[in-house]
């Protein structure tokens, strides 16, 4: 391949870089002001409990919801069943249902008079 | 390792002075490489405290003392792309930011051999952040790590937890990149030297 017939042709260059390129000394000021930012981005006291709190519920929640799905499952299944009821089905049990007991039996009284 | 492994483990157990400790003996190889990575002095120190920083907060993700050296290079590296990535963003602005070649310029100005040998080293860094910009962030501190920190592929492999033909193939690509840009470089500066001056005798 077109690189392996050329393959130090960089090298000199990565070299030249290297040297180019020396570890800088750390001013005085390295150190504090790394504990500096550090101290600026170490969470307040009531943020931190808050954080694992949340981490543990998280897993919670989700295994809540799955149970909650699981147990309403059954439930969503029915309303699937009632779903299928024709329209002519609904109507009947809501006429039968306006239909109070003692109308039948004062059907029935009048129906004996006669 | 530069530190014993006891004081990786009090740092981690949250020791303030073993974590002062194994931060000012890495201190110096860090700003070393992240400033290989970047290529840019004026931003070592912040993009090495940015390091120590993630480190610190990070220290007990760390399982064991052993791995310390690879998890320290990752955060590096980490933190090396990210300023990259924000570079590339800022490219425009950066275009006129010319402290660097401006102060090397006044130095050569000063005259003096020390002058000379620090304005070679700017052409070199400025050439090879050129080549490297044909290249991702990625790559660039992929080949940058391999090339001239001179980290094996099994220490490469460790840092970025991918297998070393996964390497092998984008460290490829990469240097072909590189090396097409350099040919193109290469060859501006021959058209340049032998192209006849225009201005010259008229």
């Amino acid at each position: 391949m077109r690189d392996q017939d050329r393959p130090d042709e960089l090298a000199g260059l990565w070299e030249a870089y290297r040297l180019a390129t020396p570890a800088p000394d750390p001013s005085v000021n390295f150190m504090p002001e790394l504990w500096l930012r550090i101290d600026a981005a170490r969470p307040t006291s009531w943020v931190l409990p808050l954080t694992r709190w949340a981490y543990r519920l998280v897993p919670a929640v989700l295994a809540v919801t799955l149970a909650l799905g699981i147990f309403a499952w059954p439930g969503s299944q029915s309303i699937a069943d009632n779903l299928q009821v024709g329209y002519v089905d609904v109507l009947a049990a809501d006429l039968l249902a306006d239909q109070h007991p003692a109308h039948w039996v004062a059907g029935a009284e009048e129906g004996g008079l006669r | 390792m530069l530190v014993d492994q006891d004081v990786i483990r009090r740092a981690q157990s949250g020791d303030a002075a073993a974590f002062n400790e194994l931060a000012t003996a890495y201190r110096k190889r860090i700003l070393g490489t992240v400033f290989r990575l970047i290529g840019r002095q004026e931003d070592v120190e912040d993009v090495a405290q940015e390091v120590f920083l993630r480190l610190y907060y990070s220290l007990d993700q760390l399982r064991t003392a052993e791995v310390f050296e690879p998890w320290l290079y990752r955060l590096t590296v980490n933190a090396a792309y990210d300023y990259l990535r924000k570079q590339r963003r800022q490219m425009e602005s950066r275009m006129a930011d010319l402290s660097e070649e401006q102060v090397v310029a006044a130095d050569a100005a000063a005259g003096g051999k020390r002058a000379l040998e620090e304005r070679e080293k700017s052409q070199i860094r400025e050439l090879v952040g050129t080549l490297l910009s044909h290249v991702s962030a990625e790559d660039r501190v992929l080949l940058t790590l391999k090339e001239v920190e001179g980290l094996s592929l099994k220490e490469l492999e460790g840092i970025y937890q991918v297998n070393e033909n996964a390497l092998k193939v984008r460290l490829f690509r990469a240097r072909q990149r590189v090396l097409k840009a350099f040919d193109t470089i290469r060859k501006q500066e021959q058209a340049v030297h032998t192209t006849p001056a225009a201005g010259g005798k008229t």
